[in-house]
């Protein structure tokens, strides 16, 4: 069988669809060979190759993979951020320090994880200046990230991959898991629940489905997560199951928000931060506002 | 007084899995009729979670009340986002086992 691969895949509902599509064809062949066919493919956003690196993997557990078409631009992009190592194709140095790169994490690897965040995100030398109150955020976040993926997913490993747009003043970061969805969680205690509605019972203050000592949530990750993405003007994407939800703020309100049932389930979760590191959206309370003037 | 140098009781700088938290809530349990004052000292730890704050300082909440645990406890060089965490698990726990002042 062969798996064409669409010609732009973005952050977006169309290749979402393309990737729990993936998945689902997976399921309904047994033990067959799959080949992933790069050649149409034309844009790829980095980030992304989290949800590639999981479904390819989905796919290796059941049967042989194979790719071919690769083109030049797209191996270079690959090369750059590292994902082409799981294509067996060595990595490149990045010299435009655009990327950040993809990595595997065990879900018990806190440590390795760490030193993947600081050197990628907080300490790259490449990267823009970041203020010590936005990297501070972004430390939060990210760890409140690795720490939801790894207790609500269930997963033995966590996929991470980030862009940043120098032009554009943005810093995009996802990390995916296979595993338990978001829904599977919530429908313990919300039943009736679709996969949107147990998005929004996820983001909400104190609601979680990790309990400690009578009752007691076990986390406000995604909550706190989304207030820094507030206060940030950011975006926030999620999809988990066939649930598919985003939501942007400008000037600390909500400015739009999508959320779509997805063709097929994505078995496991991805979340995506977009966040802005122009000086107007970095600069925090405790920052020493004396390094701007 | 009990100082517990976290770094060294983790032998890490990253506080962030529920596990750890239960680790710091018993190692807490332990001292916490025994000695007059628990200082828990974050110095040189880089990151925290809720997931770490909730497991290990939240579940105190269930049996002593805000006074008891604020004159026991006391947390030294936090970071600015540690001592956020800290706020806002001690507000939601203190709303969910309602033993407020």
């Amino acid at each position: 069988m062969e798996i064409k691969l669409p010609t732009h895949l973005r952050n977006d509902v169309n290749s979402y669809n393309f990737f729990c599509k993936m998945m689902y064809l997976k399921d309904t062949f047994y033990n067959t060979s799959i080949n992933l066919n790069f050649e149409g493919l034309e844009f790829i956003e980095g980030n992304l190759c989290t949800v590639l690196a999981s479904c390819i993997d989905q796919l290796f557990l059941e049967h042989d993979v194979t790719y071919s078409g690769l083109p030049n631009k797209i191996k270079e992009i690959f090369q750059r951020n590292c994902f082409s190592e799981k294509l067996c194709i060595p990595s490149k140095i990045d010299y435009f320090n655009t990327t950040i790169k993809y990595r595997e994490t065990h879900k018990d690897d806190e440590e390795e994880f760490a030193e993947y965040v600081y050197s990628e995100l907080l300490e790259n030398q490449g990267m823009p200046y970041l203020s010590e109150g936005l990297k501070e955020k972004v430390n939060e976040s990210v760890f409140e990230l690795l720490e939801n993926a790894k207790t609500h997913g269930n997963s033995e490993r966590i996929f991470t991959c980030g862009q940043y747009f120098p032009r554009k003043k943005k810093l995009l970061f996802t990390i995916a898991n296979i595993g338990t969805t978001v829904k599977e969680n919530v429908i313990q205690l919300e039943p009736d629940y679709d996969s949107i509605q147990s998005i929004f019972w996820a983001l909400e203050y104190t609601n979680s489905t990790k309990v400690l000592l009578n009752g007691l949530p076990g986390g406000a990750g995604l909550s706190i997560l989304e207030n820094f993405i507030k206060i940030n003007s950011g975006k926030l994407q999620i999809i988990s199951d066939n649930g598919f939800f985003e939501r942007k703020f400008s000037d600390s309100e909500v400015f739009c928000e999508n959320s779509y049932f997805l063709d097929y389930k994505f078995p496991g979760t991805v979340i995506t931060l977009e966040i802005n590191i122009d000086d107007g959206n970095y600069i925090f309370e405790n920052d020493d506002i004396h390094k701007f003037l | 007084m009990k100082t517990i140098l976290l770094k060294d009781f983790f032998n890490s700088s990253f506080l962030i899995s529920t596990e750890k938290g239960k680790k710091l809530y018993e190692e807490i349990l332990t001292h916490f009729e025994s000695e007059d004052h628990i200082i828990l000292d974050f110095k040189d730890i880089k990151s925290t979670t809720t997931a770490f704050f909730f497991a290990g300082y939240g579940q105190l909440f269930l049996n002593y009340s805000k006074n008891q645990i604020e004159n026991k406890i006391s947390f030294i060089n936090t970071k600015a986002s540690s001592s956020q965490q800290i706020e806002t698990v001690t507000d939601a726990s203190l709303s969910f086992y309602s033993k407020g002042e």
